[in-house]
């Protein structure tokens, strides 16, 4: 089955302070799936998102975001694609002198030229679908847990309603049951707004539960893309070494279990 | 997939084709069309608004003509819902797709509503209230702050070997030493204008030689200390608030105490000490500055050499002229280090708040600092000084 391929990174070289962090890496990711990152600390997952996003210039190689080359672009096309992205950031990134409501509302004040009230309901939508209850809407974010402050990014990044989502490390910092909420939540999203989610992650209970598939980053590439669990099975040694861990294998047990 | 192109902020309207409602009143149909998308409601948002549908009676809604809709069309779908059935008619679904229903159920509306309205600004009358008993509030931490340290601090003076001395040498030389050219070149400034300004009037009098008292008086008592006091309210108070409020923020104030050390011993305490010490001197420094200044104008405008100038002070003024503006400098320090501190102690949540305590630290501190120098000339006028 072949299906569209909303992101294309071809032969991608990133150098950061003279060390080569990719060197010709290639990665697709098809519309409507949940895709995660993995691999060992130093491998660059971070960095990759942050070329994805156009944040950061590779050194070589090309994007293709939504069909488009990221190479080449001009401010203002940056800018119209970015409308298209949301993004979650490791640690909220929420604007701490705004209220959660604010925060939501002000990509749709920027970009859209609806009436205040529509546009304060689609925030408590948005708000709402990120699983926050309404009374948190007018919370600042330094009055929020750990967990909630990871949704109320997600409803940030979901204001204008994205057609990719990306998500940073999205369980790090909460405890096992508000880890496997928020998988919920992201397999919720997906299915009920039609999103592509790429996640960089270090969970391995997300890997297993939240997954369509999973690119593994090592040797300064990608060295396989498959479901969890056919990768598991790979016999890469990096990938073996990865997988074999304690965590990883009871996380895995706990899947073949559920099933 | 169509390609967009935009060139400014309205670039997504110009992508998209704008959403399009067509009642039919005839056929009790309503047809809808176009993008309703974010980008493409706007305009037909503003047309709703306007549009009288209490016609009553039974719709049939259609949006298969729908290119493309998202939750902020599915929202404006569900308000034109809402407003067709308010009418007191039946809305017959039947022409929606699946996909446009599962949508439409996603943005069903529940208590959304209550908790979107903003909470309604206060009126004139609550607002001073509310206003006073902040300030009240503020007043009355501010006093418990003060008692807090004092008691604190108290037990510390009588054990010196306890206090921290060499965060009290780094910090009288951060605020002292540091701060020697502005305040130098500040009291000189004020010693000139001062001279400057009296020594006109003097003049027409021929009294040419009393611009030495009055310089004298005016420097050593008034200008100096408060001239001093303020710029280092400026630089050092506001800095002791930044950066205990950001310590606070950081949740550094709290590892401190989770260590068993006192925030009070390690952060307020060896500032006061420093400050204490580094203003009194600071004061005496604008003095001779201060002077210079004025014996400069003295000797070249009005012809009192600086010999003169330098022979009178002592014969005409006491001395304790010099003295007075030198002791009531250590209540300044104490009000900036502990105006400064309370503040940075008090700041809690975001970046901003530091930026805001940092204002009202130096705000204060200076108010206090001017009304203090009140208190002080009417008390000092008392026991005849």
């Amino acid at each position: 089955m072949s299906r569209e391929a909303v992101i294309e990174v071809r032969g991608l070289r990133t150098e950061l302070g003279g060390h080569v962090i990719h060197n010709d890496l290639n990665l697709t990711v098809e519309r409507g799936e949940i895709l995660a990152i993995v691999g060992g600390s130093g491998t660059g997952k971070t960095t990759l998102l942050r070329e994805i996003l156009m944040l950061e210039r590779p050194a070589a190689g090309d994007i293709r975001l939504l069909h488009r080359s990221t190479r080449d672009l001009d401010a203002a096309a940056v800018r119209e694609l970015w409308t298209r992205l949301g993004v979650m950031f490791q640690h909220g990134a929420l604007f701490t002198s705004l209220t959660v409501l604010e925060n939501v509302m002000m990509p749709l004040k920027e970009h859209s030229r609806l009436s205040a009230s529509l546009i304060r309901e689609l925030a408590m939508l948005k708000i709402e679908l990120a699983g926050l209850p309404a009374s948190a809407a007018g919370k600042y974010p330094s009055e929020l847990s750990g967990g909630m402050i990871k949704r109320a990014a997600v409803a940030r990044a979901l204001a204008l309603d994205p057609e990719l989502l990306f998500v940073d490390e999205p369980t790090s910092g909460l405890d096992p049951v508000g880890a496997a909420a928020f998988d919920d939540l992201i397999l919720r999203l997906r299915s009920l707004l039609d999103l592509t989610i790429v996640m960089v992650t270090h969970d391995v209970d997300s890997l297993w539960r939240a997954t369509d598939r999973v690119a593994f980053l090592g040797e300064q590439r990608v060295l396989a893309t498959a479901p969890v669990a056919e990768l598991a099975e790979m016999a890469h040694p990096a990938i073996q070494g990865y997988f074999a861990g304690p965590r990883m294998q009871r996380a895995r047990e706990q899947t073949w279990k559920a099933e | 997939m169509r390609e967009r192109f935009g060139i400014n902020n309205q670039h997504l309207e110009q992508a998209a084709v704008p959403a399009e409602l067509r009642l039919d009143a005839t056929a009790r149909q309503a047809f809808c069309s176009g993008d309703w998308t974010l980008a493409g409601i706007p305009r037909l948002e503003r047309r709703l608004a306007r549009l009288d549908l209490r016609g009553g009676g039974h719709w049939r809604l259609n949006t298969d003509a729908i290119a493309r809709l998202d939750t902020a069309g599915a929202l404006l779908l569900r308000h034109l819902l809402d407003r067709l059935r308010a009418g007191g008619g039946e809305v017959d679904l039947a022409a929606v797709p699946p996909a446009h229903r599962a949508l439409l159920d996603l943005v069903q509306r529940g208590e959304r509503d209550a908790a979107a309205r903003p909470a309604p600004p206060l009126a004139g009358i609550e607002r001073l209230g509310k206003y006073c008993l902040d300030g009240l509030g503020q007043v009355y931490e501010f006093l418990s702050f003060l008692g807090r340290f004092a008691l604190f601090a108290l037990p510390y003076l009588l054990r010196p070997h306890r206090i921290r001395w060499r965060q009290v040498t780094a910090e009288t030389s951060r605020a002292g030493v540091s701060a020697l050219p502005i305040v130098g070149m500040l009291a000189f400034l004020v010693g000139i204008v001062i001279a400057y300004q009296g020594g006109t009037p003097l003049q027409q009098y021929g009294a040419n030689i009393v611009i030495v008292e009055l310089v004298s008086i005016t420097v050593l008592r008034e200008m100096a200390p408060l001239v001093t006091a303020i710029i280092v309210a400026g630089r050092t108070g506001s800095s002791y608030t930044a950066e205990i409020g950001t310590m606070q923020i950081t949740e550094e104030v709290d590892a401190l105490r989770t260590m068993g050390i006192q925030p009070f011993e390690m952060l307020v305490l060896p500032k006061l000490l420093a400050l204490t010490v580094a203003l009194p001197l600071l004061t005496v420094f604008a003095d001779v500055l201060g002077l210079l200044g004025g014996m400069l104008v003295a000797d070249g405008l009005f012809g009192v050499s600086m010999s003169t100038f330098i022979d009178r002070m002592p014969a005409r003024l006491p001395t304790s002229t010099f003295w007075v503006g030198v002791l009531k400098v250590p209540v300044f320090a104490a009000i900036i280090t502990v105006v400064g501190c309370f503040h940075g102690f008090r700041v809690q949540g975001s970046a901003e708040r530091v930026g805001r305590a940092t204002t009202t630290s130096v705000v204060q501190s200076i108010f206090l600092v001017i009304v203090a120098d009140a208190v002080f000339s009417i008390l000092f006028n008392l026991v005849d000084l």
